[in-house]
């Protein structure tokens, strides 16, 4: 079999039945193990063999990152960390990204429009003299860290098609992540009163997960790359992800959800190989031949 | 003197080429063919992405070649970019695992809420900050709690737990008394005698469900609470948590 399928099949089948077995435990658990009330059943069945199920699949991933071979350099860093994302060969990584990247997007007037709403509706409130619980600032503020979000993965894609520019490839991922911490404040805000934390829960954890992922990204260009991390959370990103699919609350969390989805496969698809083979010198601008005199050079 | 071949990557000569003194003299580089090799290869990415950073002079008798200084220069410029790239970066990760992590603990242990209303005066005064404790808690009778009733408001309320699951609760407010499985409530933190609430008539003799609470504000008569029928019975699953310090106004700090 080809190298590069030897090494991100095994993230991408594992992370696509993590997702599947995610989704099908969260299902159960949301068909027996609440009331009519909407209060979770103490002690459900369901709901335990769910956090069981999501700590088995974070194990397996913490395994399959150990297994990961990444080439060192002579200082004991991951060699090409720098690169690992920038491929002129594959186009599915960048293809993926951009259409996360426009997911994003799509979430963003959702997002602006929603918090709009809120901030008139709090201003005729405060008007009638009345307490303003919720002035929809946070809600307008996620549907700028939308965009950023979609500036960021944007960038990510394009930096596959400049292979001279090495070690900006990673630096893309601080704009989603910004983006992904707005996002978690106002889910935050949005679910603070509400008493069921299975309600909200899993889609803060797979916000902060995608959050972390995106630095981890950013991480690459700098000098202290993690990019098994990135790996491991990339794949429970997926997993989060897709179970939080399920009760994402509308339709903006849903493009996001989908966008960090889709974000998290295409890092999986391409980065294991690249960790373990990084891109050969030829895609780098090629040096000019030595001359006889430096100083000729004026 | 033709280039050696290396076969060494492009990164471990960049890490070499880290190691080597920044400022070569141009004897070394006339002795050493492969520092040339480097040397031409950082000049002409300098030159070709950022430019010259210094201007072109005449070389005078006796002074580093203009190639050595070029280098440099250039060397130094990449260092600062990076170092401040770098540090940008650590920053805003710094901010944001920061903000993550306030997140995750105000979901999951505790958190800060702001008293809105004046239900729970004297105990608590509107526009106080509370911090309430939610991990491991388990509602007790005389606790002050955070709770959220969705069929009253969408909004949490702040109230004390007068009688937990099985007590048998009896107001009676001829005498302004409150009792619990028959014993009389000793009750020095409310605001005044109470009286029939404005809501009309209430609750006066309740068995509180087993995993239910009963609850009441302090300031009796103007509580919106167990009493008031699109409050009443709380299921205990509804408590966010419990009240355990007030944080400000500074003057008011003290432990509930």
């Amino acid at each position: 079999m080809h190298r590069k399928t030897l090494m991100r099949l095994p993230w991408l089948i594992l992370a696509g039945a993590g997702a599947v077995a995610g989704i099908l435990l969260r299902k159960m658990q949301l068909e027996n193990a609440f009331e009519e009330s909407g209060l979770a059943t103490p002690g459900a069945p369901t709901s335990v063999m769910l956090l069981c199920g999501l700590a088995i699949i974070a194990a397996i991933f913490a395994m399959l990152t150990a297994w990961q071979p990444i080439r060192k350099d002579n200082r004991g860093r991951p060699l090409g960390a720098d690169r690992a994302l920038i491929s002129p060969e594959t186009k599915v990584f960048p293809v993926l990204l951009v259409i996360a990247a426009f997911l994003a997007l799509v979430a963003a007037p959702i997002f602006l429009s929603q918090g709009f709403q809120l901030l008139t509706s709090a201003f005729r409130t405060k008007d009638m003299g009345e307490t303003v619980t919720n002035n929809g600032l946070l809600v307008f503020a996620a549907g700028i860290g939308a965009v950023l979000t979609f500036i960021g993965l944007f960038q990510m894609a394009r930096e596959c098609n400049a292979p001279g520019r090495r070690g900006r490839s990673g630096y893309g991922g601080v704009m989603p992540a910004a983006g992904c911490c707005i996002w978690l404040m106002e889910h935050f805000r949005s679910f603070a009163p509400h008493p069921e934390l299975w309600e909200y829960g899993p889609q803060l954890i797979a916000i902060a997960l995608a959050m972390f992922f995106y630095l981890d990204l950013a991480s690459l260009a700098s000098s202290a790359p993690h990019p098994k991390r990135a790996l491991w959370l990339g794949a429970m990103t997926v997993v989060l992800s897709a179970l939080s699919l399920l009760q994402a609350p509308n339709f903006g969390d849903l493009a996001l959800l989908c966008s960090q989805l889709l974000a998290a496969i295409a890092v999986l698809w391409q980065m294991p190989d690249h960790l373990n083979q990084p891109l050969p010198s030829s895609t780098r601008p090629a040096p000019r031949e030595p001359l006889s005199n430096p100083e000729e050079i004026l | 003197m033709e280039p050696k071949e290396t076969n060494q990557s492009p990164d471990e000569l960049d890490t070499l080429t880290e190691e080597l003194n920044p400022g070569p003299s141009a004897e070394d580089l006339a002795e050493k063919e492969r520092q040339t090799l480097i040397a031409d290869t950082l000049l002409e990415a300098s030159l070709s992405q950022n430019g010259p950073t210094v201007q072109a002079e005449e070389p005078s008798h006796g002074d580093q070649p203009l190639l050595g200084r070029l280098m440099h220069t250039s060397k130094e410029g990449k260092k600062s970019r990076a170092d401040n790239s770098q540090e940008l970066y650590l920053n805003i990760r710094s901010l944001v695992t920061m903000m993550a992590v306030f997140i995750l603990i105000f979901t999951f242990v505790a958190r800060v809420i702001v008293v809105s209303g004046p239900s729970m005066e004297n105990t608590l005064q509107n526009g106080n900050v509370i911090v309430i404790w939610s991990l491991l808690y388990e509602p007790k009778q005389g606790d002050i709690v955070v709770l959220t009733q969705q069929s009253y408001q969408e909004d949490s309320i702040v109230k004390r737990i007068i009688a937990t699951g099985g007590q048998q609760v009896d107001i009676d407010y001829e005498r302004g008394t409150v009792s619990v499985d028959g014993a009389v409530l000793d009750e020095p933190y409310i605001k005044e005698a109470m009286r029939v609430p404005d809501y009309g008539a209430s609750v006066t003799s309740v068995t509180v469900p087993e995993g239910c609470l009963f609850v009441m504000g302090d300031n009796r008569n103007h509580s919106a609470d167990s009493r008031y029928k699109p409050i009443g019975i709380i299921d205990s699953r509804c408590v966010i948590g419990k009240a355990v310090v007030v944080l400000y106004p500074f003057p008011d700090f003290h432990f509930l």
